[in-house]
Formats: C-alpha cells, sequence, structure tokens
C-alpha cells in the first residue's frame, strides 16, 4: 500500500511536471495553476504513503538515503505550496514538480526491496538530525528553483529574444522565493549540521567525524554561509544570488546524494 | 425562412455617422420593428462602433425595404441626416449564412477594431437580452446567438487571439509583469509630457501602475499633465533622486543627448540597493545611453526592442485570426446544418399526418360491417398503427438524418413527390400530424 501511494504520488508529480513545461512552451499560464493543483494532490497522497510506512511492522529505514529524498521532496512540495499563500509563485512548479517527481521515484524503488529500521543508538539526534537536514535540503531546493528559473528568465528579458516568460512567475518574486528560502534553508542546513555533530559526538565521542559525506556537507554549509551573508547582508543584486543559490544546491545535493549513493 | 442583416461598423462608417446611428435605448426601436408584418424575429446590436439589425424573415425583398427605412427614419438619433449617398456607402447588407458568419465573427471579436478585444461579446449579449426580453427574439435567432456565444467561447479557448498585446504601450505593461510581481506598489517615472507619454501611462494606468512622477524640461507642462492624471511634477534637475526611487522609467523627451547615462543610472542602483529598473525608452533620438543596458538590474527597452516584440505579437496574432476564422466557418456550417433540419419538419409532419388518415380511415371502414366488442377493435386499431409506424421509422428518420446533405435534400424533394404530399386530392390530404396534435 505504501509502495502504491508512493507511485501515485510520483504520478501526480509527474502530471504536474508536464503541465508545468506545457504552461511555459506553449504559453499558457493558466497550466501553471493545474501544475500547483496537481501537486498539492501529489503531497497528499505523499504524506498518506508516509503515514502508511510508519505503521507497518517492522517500519522500513527513514534514514536510508532514498527515503530521506522521498521525505526532502515531499518537503519541498510542502515549502512551494505554503510560498504560493504569498506569492504568486505558480510557475515554480517548472522546477519543483520534475525534482519531486524524481524524489518520489527514488524513494519507491527502494520500497520494492524494504529494509527494516535499525534502530540507531542515540535515536533521538539521529531522527532531529535526518528530518532537519531533509527540511534543509527540501528548502534550500526551493531556493535552487527559484535562482535557476530567475537566471533563466533574467536572461531572456535581458536579451530580448526568450519567449518563455509567459510561464514563469516575474523576476521579482522568483527573487523572493530566493531570498525567503535560503535564508529559512540555511537556518534549518546549519541546524542539520550542528546535531549531526552532536550525534557523532554522542555515538563516536567525536566532534567532527571527517569522511567525504561530512566533508562536503561543511563545505556545501560554508558556501551558503557566504551566500546568506551577502544576501542579507552585503545585499548583493538578485542575479549574483540566483546562481549562487542555483549552483549551491547543485552541490548540496552532490554532497548529500550523490555521494551518499556512492557509499 | 431567410435572415438578413444591415448595419454599419468602423470599417465603413466614420464615428460622427455611426453616433448619429447609435441606439441608446434597444427595446422601443426592437417593438417598432417587430411590429412589422414581414419581420419574424429581430435583434438590434449597437454598440461605438457597429449598429447592426439581424432579422428572421419569410419575405426578405420586403424586409430589406422595412429595413432600410427603418434605418433612414427611424434610428437616426439627431435631426442632421446623412446625405443618401452618405449612408449607402456606409450600410451593409449580408443575408443567410453571410450573415451568420458575421455575427458570430462580431462575438468572436474578430471584426473588432482591436481585434481580441473582450468587451464586445458582453454588448453582443446585452442586445440579445434586450431582444428576448421584448419578445423580438424568437427561437431561430435565439439559437444563432446561443451558437455565436458558444463559437466565442472556442475561439478564446483555442486561440490566444485576446492575449497577444500589439501595440508598443501593452507590450511595455506585459514585460512589466515580466519583471515585477505587481504593479500596484510601483512607481514609474515619466520623462517628458508629449502625446506618446500620456498614450503609454494609459495603458501602465490601466495594468494597474501605482505611483506616477512626471519630469520634464519645462515643469509647467509636467505639472499640466501630472495634474489631469494625478501624479507628481518634477524638472530635469530632480532626475538622480527621482530615479533612485523609480521602478519602471518611461522616457519620451527631445534633444541631442541622451539625458540619462550609464554612470547616472549606476549611481541610482547602488543606492536602490539592486532592486531591479524596468527602462522604456521610446524617445527618437534614443534619451538613455545604449550602454546602460549592461548594467545588471536594468531592463533597458527602446522603441526598436518593443516593436519588434509587438510585431512578433501581431504575427502571432494574424494566426490566431485564422484559426478563428476556421473555427467560425465549422461553426457557421454546423448552425446550417441545424437550419437546413428544420426544413424537413414539415414534410415528415405532412407525411405522418397523411399515414395516420389514411390508416385511421381504412380502419373505420373496415371495422364499419363488423359487429366486434371494443376490446379487440382497439387491438386492431394498435395493430395497425404500429404497422404504419414501422414502415415509416426506417424513412423518416433518414430524411432527419440527411437532410443537411444534398443527397438529404433530393429525398427529402423525393418523399414530397412520391407521396403526393404537395397535391391537396390525395387521399389524406389536408390531415394534421396527430403527435402534433397531441402537443
Amino acid at each position: 500500500m505504501g509502495l502504491l501511494l508512493h507511485q501515485l504520488a510520483s504520478a501526480a508529480y509527474l502530471l504536474a511536471a508536464i503541465a508545468a513545461v506545457l504552461a511555459v512552451t506553449v504559453r499558457r499560464p493558466e497550466l501553471s495553476r493545474g501544475a500547483a493543483f496537481a501537486l498539492g494532490i501529489g503531497v497528499l497522497l505523499h504524506t498518506a504513503a508516509f503515514w502508511q510506512l510508519h505503521t507497518l511492522t517492522p517500519t522500513p529505514a527513514m534514514n536510508s538515503l532514498p527515503l530521506a529524498i522521498s521525505l526532502a521532496s515531499w518537503i519541498g512540495v510542502l515549502v512551494y505550496l505554503l510560498l504560493l499563500i504569498r506569492v504568486r509563485g505558480e510557475g515554480l512548479a517548472l522546477a519543483v514538480a520534475p525534482a519531486a517527481f524524481l524524489g518520489t521515484v527514488f524513494g519507491w524503488l527502494s520500497l520494492q526491496d524494504p529494509k527494516a529500521a535499525v534502530e540507531p543508538l542515540h535515536p533521538l539526534w539521529s531522527h532531529l538530525h535526518v528530518l532537519l537536514a531533509s527540511c534543509g535540503l527540501a528548502t534550500l531546493g526551493v531556493a535552487g528553483a527559484a535562482g535557476l528559473l530567475y537566471v533563466l528568465h533574467h536572461r531572456g528579458i535581458k536579451t530580448k529574444r526568450s519567449r518563455v516568460g509567459a510561464g514563469l512567475p516575474a523576476l521579482e518574486t522568483l527573487d523572493r522565493v530566493n531570498t525567503i528560502a535560503l535564508g529559512l534553508g540555511f537556518l534549518l542546513l546549519t541546524l542539520g549540521v550542528v546535531t549531526g555533530v552532536l550525534w557523532v559526538r554522542a555515538t563516536q565521542g567525536l566532534f567532527w567525524a571527517g569522511g567525504i559525506h561530512a566533508n562536503a556537507t561543511l563545505i556545501a554549509w560554508a558556501v551558503y554561509a557566504a551566500a546568506t551573508y551577502a544576501r542579507f547582508g552585503l545585499d548583493v543584486g538578485a542575479r549574483a544570488s540566483a546562481v549562487v543559490s542555483a549552483a549551491g544546491f547543485a552541490f548540496l545535493s552532490l554532497a548529500v546524494v550523490g555521494i551518499g549513493a556512492m557509499r | 425562412m431567410n435572415l438578413l442583416l444591415l448595419g454599419m461598423s468602423h470599417r465603413t462608417a466614420p464615428l460622427d455617422l455611426r453616433e448619429r446611428y447609435a441606439v441608446a435605448d434597444l427595446r422601443p426601436a426592437l417593438e417598432k420593428l417587430a411590429a412589422s408584418p414581414d419581420i419574424e424575429e429581430c435583434v438590434i446590436v449597437s454598440t461605438c462602433n457597429r449598429v447592426e439589425i439581424l432579422v428572421l424573415t419569410r419575405a426578405p425583398d420586403a424586409a430589406r425595404v422595412r429595413l432600410r427605412s427603418f434605418v433612414e427614419r427611424d434610428l437616426p438619433n439627431q435631426s442632421e441626416r446623412p446625405a443618401p449617398e452618405e449612408l449607402d456607402a456606409a450600410l451593409y447588407d449580408l443575408s443567410d449564412s453571410r450573415a451568420v458568419r458575421h455575427i458570430f465573427r462580431v462575438a468572436c471579436s474578430v471584426d473588432s477594431m482591436v481585434v481580441g478585444e473582450p468587451q464586445i461579446l458582453g454588448q453582443v449579449k446585452d442586445a440579445y437580452r434586450d431582444a428576448v426580453a421584448c419578445g423580438s427574439c424568437g427561437p431561430i435567432l435565439s439559437r444563432l446567438f446561443q451558437r455565436a456565444f458558444a463559437t466565442a467561447k472556442r475561439v478564446r479557448n483555442e486561440t490566444r487571439i485576446a492575449e497577444r498585446p500589439v501595440s508598443v504601450a501593452r507590450v511595455a505593461v506585459d514585460l512589466a509583469r515580466e519583471i515585477f510581481e505587481s504593479l500596484e506598489d510601483k512607481t514609474a517615472l515619466l520623462i517628458g509630457a508629449g502625446e506618446m507619454i500620456e498614450l503609454a501611462l494609459d495603458r501602465l494606468r490601466d495594468g494597474g501602475l501605482g505611483h506616477v512622477r512626471i519630469a520634464n524640461r519645462t515643469p509647467a507642462r509636467a505639472a499640466a499633465l501630472a495634474s489631469r492624471v494625478g501624479a507628481s511634477a518634477h524638472g530635469l534637475d530632480e532626475l538622480p533622486t527621482l530615479l533612485e526611487d523609480s521602478d519602471m522609467v518611461l522616457t519620451c523627451i527631445g534633444g541631442d543627448r541622451p539625458i540619462l547615462d550609464r554612470a547616472s543610472v549606476a549611481a541610482a542602483l547602488r543606492e536602490r540597493r539592486h532592486r531591479p529598473l524596468f527602462v522604456i525608452d521610446i524617445g527618437v533620438p534614443r534619451n538613455v545611453a545604449p550602454d546602460t543596458e549592461e548594467l545588471e538590474s536594468v531592463y533597458l527597452y527602446d522603441l526598436d526592442d518593443l516593436s519588434d516584440r509587438a510585431e512578433a505579437n501581431a504575427l502571432e496574432r494574424r494566426r490566431d485570426v485564422d484559426r478563428a476564422e476556421a473555427i467560425v466557418l465549422e461553426e457557421v456550417q454546423r448552425f446550417e446544418g441545424w437550419l437546413t433540419a428544420l426544413r424537413a419538419v414539415p414534410t415528415i409532419r405532412t407525411l405522418r399526418a397523411r399515414a395516420e388518415a389514411i390508416r385511421s380511415a381504412e380502419v373505420a371502414r373496415g371495422l364499419a360491417g363488423l359487429s366486434l366488442p371494443e376490446p379487440e377493435r382497439e387491438s386492431i386499431d394498435a395493430l395497425t398503427r404500429a404497422i404504419v409506424n414501422k414502415l415509416l421509422h426506417a424513412p423518416l428518420s433518414r430524411l432527419r438524418q440527411e437532410v443537411d446533405t444534398e443527397e438529404g435534400l433530393a429525398h427529402l424533394e423525393a418523399a414530397r413527390v412520391l407521396f403526393a404530399l404537395d397535391d391537396p386530392e390525395a387521399p389524406g390530404a389536408g390531415s394534421t400530424d396527430p403527435d402534433e396534435e397531441k402537443s
């Protein structure tokens, strides 16, 4: 059942991705609203899928990488939908929906061979670390999506040739989303790193376990710290901030997902 | 039954002539026209761009004469009347499928002065409602207008005829919406106080622009325009300060040299913490130095850039108009199919009445010499009725289904000849359809 719900959520996200792409290619902005609606349906199914997994005995390991990515996708879509309360950013679905689709596919592929949860030592730190890191990854993912779309849209208006603008949110909207998500995402990522350190400290007696995953994550955190300071402290331009958000998320994804998958 | 349309529009008549024939209150005019014996149904569409009368008639020649005299004598709202030749040149007269196509094109805004403008559909709906309210619009014109509204909806859904701005000012508003989430909280700085600036300002206001400042070499002219449009007036010496607080700059002012250069805009950007600045330069020669565009937060569009975009939209819009015309044609054919199907109704009714008259006469004659109890008489009556209905079912269905084809019309004619439906001496002639009687 959990697998089926995950698959249904993936289908809804895929539908949202198709609608969002169509909104831009056929220049029908109203399709972006359809994409946002499909993402809403997807997030409900995704919630039901996680709830169902939680009731299984033994519970699948939520701290496994695929399910953590699926969790981050779920949070990312939630963040996107919450942002829509404040901004007219339905067109962001162009980046959020495909990412959510891939995240859930990654999750349900792993559910075909579910591993039971292995109760970690000091589960409080472990769970807090996974939850906060996933929230941080998801929120910075939304910032990265907004940043990527900003760069494309900005280029289109500057060069006066692009015709993609009709399906995308206004530059001002993308910048607002980037700024909000960057600030919030950096805070959550910081808390994720801190709880990770505390977890390692509690289990291994070390402050820093080292290793490629931890070191790459720390570098990503430093990049985001610089980007956040530049945005809020130095008032750098919207485009520079967008570029850093998009590139930072690419690096963070590599650090968390790419390296995690290789291990 | 024929449809006739007599009217004038922005394509054939100047504004002062259209004004003289505009109908402020449709109902009295409709009642007067509907009272004519040659007119079965009528609708009048009167807007600032057109006055058109659509009628359904059985006597097209007489109705045409009546319509012309109605337009000449009853419509003018001023004592001064145009010369007959001026009126002749302004009026167009369309009939049947051309009239239907015209009304569909009007409702779809394909015939409008600004193609795609949405107001016309509402105006046609109002005209239809008025005609229905005063009883001058019957089933045929009702159907026609319902199809016109459905066609307009299809055109709106299947094309983007109304969404592509083709004027420079509307392109600027569209671009502003791609940059800013909302224009309501934005401030525009207009440099110049000429006609172009005023026209562009109208469009920006329509787009929801919040605050406006006007700067000009001659502060008195800026003040005059500002007082008309509810803005503040400034001199050009205030530009550096004004730039810092403005989100959009629209400039169209005379002069040999640019009034905004890269350095002054860069300084303003620093002060405004690199918030985006949309600069629309419609001055010739250009008022803003072209290298200003290199500044990251500046989106500079000059007249050529805006015209290129407007032309691209116009090209797309022409394609949309072609698609809309194809939809109109399809819907006109569908409506005509329905109209033609109505022609089968009298033949079908007469044939059924004739068959029923013969059947009931033969049953009565056959049973007259027999002393059968009532239940058996009723059985025989029901049996013969069933035989007649079954015999007629296939040909009548076919006549109904094929009436909108040439072959169907030939069948209709053949039925009238074979069953002698037009012969008053034929058996059963003069009877009425039993179903019609029941209803």
